[in-house]
């Protein structure tokens, strides 16, 4: 379910695991909270003011339940979100995407070849946006941190946030 | 004949009893491990929408001290303890014989520390369900995590959310007799750990 906050005159609409949202109300941030291994991925339409955010948590739909959630999986979340985009007046070739997370929080369970899924993550996202002829305009990704996504539809900022970090502007 | 519904009621008493009886000898390991007696307070076991697990620990971006394990064997998953930090000092005041106050870092020797209550409670739950089935389940060496609560489940969840959209967990907390902690005993296995066959060597129907 997503989580809305209100601050002031904007509402801060959280994005949880495996959800999308799309927004072209000025008054909202959306936001991606406690990405470990997966990835937030912010798209932003500088002429139509139209945002949308995804938090990504698997690289591949081949598992099933993607029809159902579709953006939890690296290969089915772009088209989704594109499509939903679309809906409100956002073109393709005017995205703005920016992507965080896929830090390998964990390195040290020996036999967990799973724990790589930060990495996995990572490559899968970077295919999708290629095979969606997107073009990505900046990535803060890896380390062994959690991190935070912020964009605001206003104006487009996308802004991250490393555990303990300050917040800076991607 | 049993219907389902009967069938899984009876099966989720089973699971109840059997993940009680872990818990027990998860906090009697405990016990022997800092020679104080520890009690539980509180064991709620249920089920819930993967979604929504950043909120047990506060929300996605609340730091917290994470003692991680996954299991392997017989069936797989992961055991969390996860502690907001002035209850992760508490214990480490406890673990390590200190004053009350005293802990107020995460060093390499609280890590230690930490990561040995861990492999302790971990190690004692596991058996005792293992013991019950009749089954292995081996404990990986502990891990010590101090990030925010979303960052240290992505681990666990991407996992579980690749097979389904509910998590099966296990909430508990425990204490002293003069100190409250606060915190989560955690366990979320994978779908394979409710299919183990409910032997009668101990999970008695």
């Amino acid at each position: 379910m997503t989580a809305c906050q209100d601050v002031g005159q904007q509402t801060t609409i959280m994005v949880g695991l495996g959800e999308m949202h799309v927004s072209n109300d000025p008054n909202t941030v959306l936001s991606c909270l406690g990405l470990g291994s997966c990835i937030g991925i912010s798209a932003y339409d500088p002429v139509a003011k139209v945002g949308a955010m995804v938090h990504v948590v698997l690289p591949h739909s081949s598992n099933a339940g993607s029809e159902k959630s579709p953006a939890r999986y690296a290969d089915t979340a772009l088209p989704a979100m594109l499509r939903e985009m679309e809906k409100y007046g956002a073109s393709r070739s005017r995205l703005i995407i920016k992507i965080a997370g896929g830090a390998r929080i964990i390195d040290t369970i020996p036999g967990k070849s799973a724990l790589d899924i930060g990495e996995r993550n990572i490559e899968a996202v970077m295919t999708a946006i290629e095979q969606n002829r997107l073009e990505l305009k900046a990535a803060d990704l890896r380390g062994k941190m959690g991190r935070s996504m912020w964009l605001y539809i206003a104006t487009g900022v996308t802004r991250v946030r490393t555990t303990a970090g300050p917040v800076v502007e991607l | 004949m049993e219907n389902n519904v009967t069938k899984e009621f009876n099966s989720m008493l089973i699971w109840d009893q059997l993940i009680r009886r872990g818990m027990a000898n998860a906090i009697f390991g405990l016990s022997q491990m800092v020679g104080r007696e520890f009690q539980i307070n509180s064991i709620n076991i249920r089920q819930i929408s993967a979604v929504d697990m950043p909120e047990l620990l506060g929300g996605p971006e609340c730091m917290v001290v994470g003692i991680y394990i996954t299991f392997s064997g017989a069936s797989s998953g992961h055991i969390l303890l996860a502690h907001q930090p002035e209850f992760a000092y508490t214990i480490l005041d406890l673990l390590i014989g200190s004053p009350r106050g005293t802990g107020k870092s995460l060093d390499e020797m609280s890590q230690s520390a930490l990561g040995e209550m861990g492999n302790v409670t971990g190690t004692f739950f596991l058996n005792a369900v293992a013991d019950a089935l009749g089954v292995t389940l081996n404990p990986s060496p502990p891990v010590v995590l101090y990030d925010m609560a979303g960052a240290i489940l992505d681990i666990a969840l991407a996992e579980i959310l690749a097979e389904r959209d509910d998590v099966f967990i296990v909430e508990s907390s425990f204490g002293v007799s003069d100190r409250t902690i606060q915190g989560k005993f955690l366990i979320m296995p994978n779908a394979s750990f409710l299919q183990l066959p409910l032997a009668p060597s101990g999970a008695k129907r």
